[in-house]
Parts: structure tokens; sequence; C-alpha cells
């Protein structure tokens, strides 16, 4: 009997494994192509379009990546049209850091102040904050674009790391966090008269850098990653304004050419790079970010 | 005596001084994220309103004059308006009614053969999680050009001559097809998490009771990930109502689109053209979040918890205790 249910669970773990070999394959298969595929000379795609791989050691090159960091011409018909594509990843660049670090420092303010500052009606006050939550985001985006513009940010770099700042759910997470930390310490450095200032920045910071650590990543890829907001705050500043992601849209509408598939791919790689450095180093604090906001709520 | 009243007068001043003190440091640390707050999410809502409820003469981006609720009424009556937001409306809602379920049950499904644990799961769990994390406009890319009619991988590997984004249904399916792929890495891992939370003593209890794994599934597993369950209900469907992106990658060469057109994707086209359109921006992102409201409510009433079963339970043991 007892063996027989050991036969069966090494059955079932021999078949779980077979499926998700089956669907990993499937969710990395379009990626590898792509990947592959921005290494790929253009005529080699027109000749085997049905080649999953570049169909022989000549049709590899370089050229995708030379044309999009450089001014080359690539595309014969198209001379005019070359992406700033080193803004555009210095703009991401600036947007993502600048935007989680910002708010990273003032939720963690906020949070210190909810959790250690005992103060009059703090908690109804957080209770507001909360159920402002359930407001669908869709009410205020035609008002936060005036705003931006009321406030100068249109067109403007700031316009897409301003409307973050207000979020909610990163004090929450980080109010969560800090919620875990003893009191005692904090009485205890209070009354070695440390002020409080002193115990943000020396105890609770440095005890609370996984929950800021998670929080910066996720600022960092939804600022990596918009496109909504970038095609309505920088869509119709100049191109050296634009970030990676909607940059990317327009090179995309440009690329019905075949010729210009391999420049779309390696564009498409070029974006996908700095994110997936942040997955390796971080996939472990990622998923489980993901997993603490779903299960301690 | 004396001593006592400079004591009582020295506590009440040092009392004072730290309470203000207090506010000070309050204001400090709280400051920065107060006027955050106020500026880029409470005046946006209540200008919002204001919004809607004003004209825009196109010349400037700021409002002109107030008309009332001139704008809900085009929304609602005016011909072009209302059958083009209310078309839109109507292709959002009948999307997520199919992916939303599709974006719950797939990514349980996954989750349940994770739970088993074979060997490796954290690499597969890596990696069904991993193209969500990429740009929507970096593997929207890589679709478009796997699915190109002349030239994509999809078509000559399949032998097909189908241009799939210029078709409205196989549109819709592709973008489908994006949405689970690079959407529902975000619920697998969530179940994922409240699979390895469920008790796994009430396991043991259902296998001494010879319960078959599918009403153990039925049971034990399901109760116990129910709160999982219904946190990715409400998100997935709030994500999909302001579906956006991945239409706007896929079909905006789409011939017909009228029927490719998410609710989302009007209001923004009304934002990046003349501000005359703003006022409806504004009345239409009103209408659209009600409707979001509106559902979501009706599903926190269809998933709440029944306590009449209980309820009936603790009386009936109360009762037979009374005997």
């Amino acid at each position: 009997m007892k063996n027989g249910l050991f036969r069966g669970k090494r059955a079932a773990k021999a078949l779980a494994f077979v499926a998700l070999l089956l669907v990993s394959a499937l969710m990395l298969l379009p990626i590898v192509w792509g990947v592959f595929g921005s290494f790929r000379d253009y005529n080699d795609f027109s000749l085997y379009p049905g080649s999953f791989f570049p169909s022989d050691f000549d049709a590899f090159t370089l050229d995708g990546y030379i044309a999009l960091f450089s001014k080359t011409e690539y595309i014969p018909n198209a001379a005019n049209d070359w992406y700033p594509i080193w803004n555009w990843l210095l703009n991401s660049l600036i947007v993502s850091l600048r935007g989680s670090l910002l708010y990273l420092l003032v939720a963690s303010l906020a949070a210190y102040a909810f959790v250690f500052l005992d103060f009059k009606y703090s908690d109804k006050i957080f209770v507001f904050l909360i159920a402002t939550m359930t407001i669908p985001g869709v009410i205020s985006t035609a008002p936060q674009l005036l705003n931006m513009n009321l406030l100068g940010f249109y067109k403007n770099l700031m316009g897409l790391i301003a409307p973050s700042m207000g979020g909610v759910y990163g004090v929450f997470l980080i109010r969560q966090f800090f919620l875990g930390i003893p009191k005692d310490l904090i009485e205890n450095a209070r009354m070695d008269g440390a002020s409080n200032f002193k115990i943000y920045w020396k105890i609770v910071l440095p005890l609370g850098k996984s929950a800021l650590f998670v929080q910066g990543l996720f600022g960092f890829m939804g600022a990596w990653n918009d496109v909504q907001w970038a095609q309505l705050i920088v869509g119709s500043a100049d191109r050296s304004l634009w970030t990676l992601a909607y940059g990317l849209k327009v090179i995309s509408d440009n690329s019905e050419a075949y010729e210009s598939i391999t420049l779309s791919l390696a564009s498409a790689v070029i974006a996908m790079i700095p994110i997936f450095i942040v997955y390796l180093v971080a996939q472990r604090s990622i998923i489980e970010g993901v997993a603490h906001a779903g299960v301690k709520r | 005596m004396k001593e006592v009243t400079l004591r009582e007068f020295a506590t009440r001043e040092e009392r004072r001084k730290s309470s203000l003190f207090k506010a000070f440091s309050v204001g400090g640390f709280l400051g920065p994220y107060a006027i955050c707050f106020a500026l880029f999410f409470v005046f946006p809502l209540v200008f919002g309103v204001v919004m809607a409820l004003c004209s825009f003469d196109g010349k400037t981006m700021f409002p002109s004059e107030f008309v009332g609720f001139a704008n809900f009424e085009a929304v609602f009556t005016n011909p072009v308006l209302a059958k083009d937001f209310w078309g839109s409306v109507w292709n959002t809602l009948r999307f997520a009614l199919i992916i939303v379920p599709l974006s719950i049950l797939l990514p349980l499904g996954l989750a349940l053969l994770i739970n088993i644990k074979p060997p490796g799961y954290k690499f597969f769990r890596a990696c069904i999680y991993l193209p969500g994390i990429f740009p929507l406009t970096a593997t929207g890319l890589i679709l478009l050009k796997m699915f190109d009619y002349h030239y994509g991988f999809f078509n000559a590997f399949f032998g097909l001559t189908l241009d799939w984004f210029g078709e409205t249904w196989s549109a819709w399916l592709l973008i489908g097809y994006f949405c689970l792929w690079c959407g529902i890495g975000g619920n697998f891992i969530i179940l994922c998490a409240g699979l390895e939370n469920v008790d796994k003593s009430l396991y043991e209890a259902a296998d001494v009771d010879g319960c078959g794994a599918f009403s153990r599934f039925l049971h034990v597993t399901l109760p116990g990930i129910k709160d999982q369950l219904f946190l990715c209900l409400f998100t997935t469907f709030i994500g999909y109502m302001n579906l956006y992106g991945q239409v706007y990658i896929l079909a905006s060469n789409t011939p017909d689109q009228d029927a490719m057109k998410s609710a989302i994707y009007r209001i923004q086209d009304m934002l990046l053209g003349s501000s005359k359109g703003y006022g409806y921006a504004a009345a239409m992102g009103i209408c659209l979040g009600i409707i979001i409201i509106f559902i979501s409510v009706i599903e926190l009433i269809v998933t709440k918890e029944r306590k009449g079963g209980h309820a009936h339970e603790e009386r009936f043991v109360s009762w037979q205790k009374s005997r």
C-alpha cells in the first residue's frame, strides 16, 4: 500500500515535470526566436521564414544592432528615420531609477511616521489611504495630464516620475514590513537620545532593506515598461525625449518593410536586457514579493 | 510646596514642548508624502470631475467654459461619440469575460503542477513568470514579427496563409494569447504561494478519510486558496477593464478599428487629439470608473462568504447543549 502510494507520487512528479517543461518551453519560445532573430540577416528571414534559428552560420549578423546604435542607413528608403536609442535608454533609466528611488524615500518616511510616531488619527488616516486604492485610476488619467501641464511637467521626464509619487501601495507594503520591527529597539534608541531621523536612517531603513528592495524593483519595472502614460506625456515631444518602451512602438510601426525585421527585433532585445539583468539578480526577491502581496493581506 | 509646582511646571512645559516637537517631526516625516498624495492623487481626482463638467475650446489644454452635464449627455446620446465609446466598452467587457477566467484557471493549473514539486520546479516557476517582466512593446514586437503575414515564423512553419492582424477575430485571438503569455505571471506566483500555505495536515486528514484526488481538491485545496483566488479575480478584472497596451501594440493597424478599440484606447485617443475632446475624455473616464466599481461590487457580493451554514451549525450546537 505504502509502496504503491510512493510510486503514485513519483509518477505524478514525472508527469508534472514533463508538463511544466512543455509549458516553460512554450513561454520562452517567442523570446528565444526574437533573440536569435535579432542576429539574423533579413534575407534569411525572407528565404527561410519557417526556420526557427538562422538557417546557416553565414546568416548571423550584427547589422541590426549596428544600425540601431549608429546613424547608419539600414533601410534604403527610410534614410531619415533613425532612432536616438541612446537617448531612449538614458531616459528610461532616469525615469525608472529616479522615480523608484524618490518614491522609496517619500514612502518610507511616511511609513515610519505611521508606525513609529503614534500621532493622533494615524490609524484613521491610514485606513483612508487604503480605501482610496479602490478608486479606479481611469478617472484621473485625463486630469493628471492637465495637472502635469499645470506643473510644467508636460513633455518633460518629470511628468513620467511625478504621478507615481502619490501611490499608496508602496506605503502600505513598507508599513507592513516596519510593523515587524520590534518597538523596544526604537524605544531604546530614543532613550539614548537618538533623534527620529537618526533612528529612521540608522535603524529602520537598514532593517527594512528587503521590503524597500522589493518595492524599488516593482517601481523600476513599472516605470521601465510603461507605454500608456509615456505616450501621453512625451509622445508628442521631440523623439530624443521618448522612453525606450514607447520608442519601440514607433519602431514597430515603421517596420512594415521586411528589411527592418532584424533591426526591430534588435530593439526589442535591447529593451529587454536591463529588465532581464534585474530579474537574474533579484529573481527570488521579485517572486517572493509578488507571493507576499498575495498571501499576507 | 514650591518645589512641587516647579516640577509640575517643568513637566508641563516639557510635555508641551515635546508635543510641539512631535507635531513637527510628524510633519517632517509625513509631509513629503502628504504633499505628493494631495498633488498627484487627490487633486487630479477632484479636477477630473471639474473637467467632465467643462468644455474645452481646443486652443489651450485648460477648460474654457462650465457646461454642466453636457459632456455626459454627449457620451450617452451623441450618435458618433456614444457609439464609439459604448462600443469600445462592450469590446472590453466581452474580452474581459473570456480572458479573466482563463487568466485565473490557467495559472491555477500551473500552480498545482508546481505544487507537486517535481525536480527543477523553481526553475520552471521562474520561466513561467519571465515573459511578464518585459515591456509589452518588446514582447509585442516579437509577436508582431512572429505572426507576420509574409515572413512570420508561424505562418511559414504551419503552412498557413492567414493575415493574423488583418482580421478582427484573429487579432483578438492573438491579443488573448498575448495577455495570457505575458499576463498570467502575477496570478501564477500568488496562487503558488497560496497552495504552499495550505495546511498540510488537512491533506493528511483527507487521505485518512479516503478522499479521492478530485474531492480533496474541491474540499481542501480550493477553500485553502480562496483568498488568493478572490484577490486574483479582482485585480485581473480591473486590469483587463484597463486593457490598452496589448491592443495598441498588436492591433493598431487592423482595418476594422471600431471592433478593436478598448475603452481605454478610446479615451487615450481623445487625450492624444485636440483638447476639444478632453471634457468627453474625463466624462468617459468617470463612466468607465463607475462601471468598474459597479462590477467589482457585484463580484464582492457574489463571492462573499455565505455565513448561513455556519450560523445554523452554531445554533444547532447551542440548541443541543441547552437540551
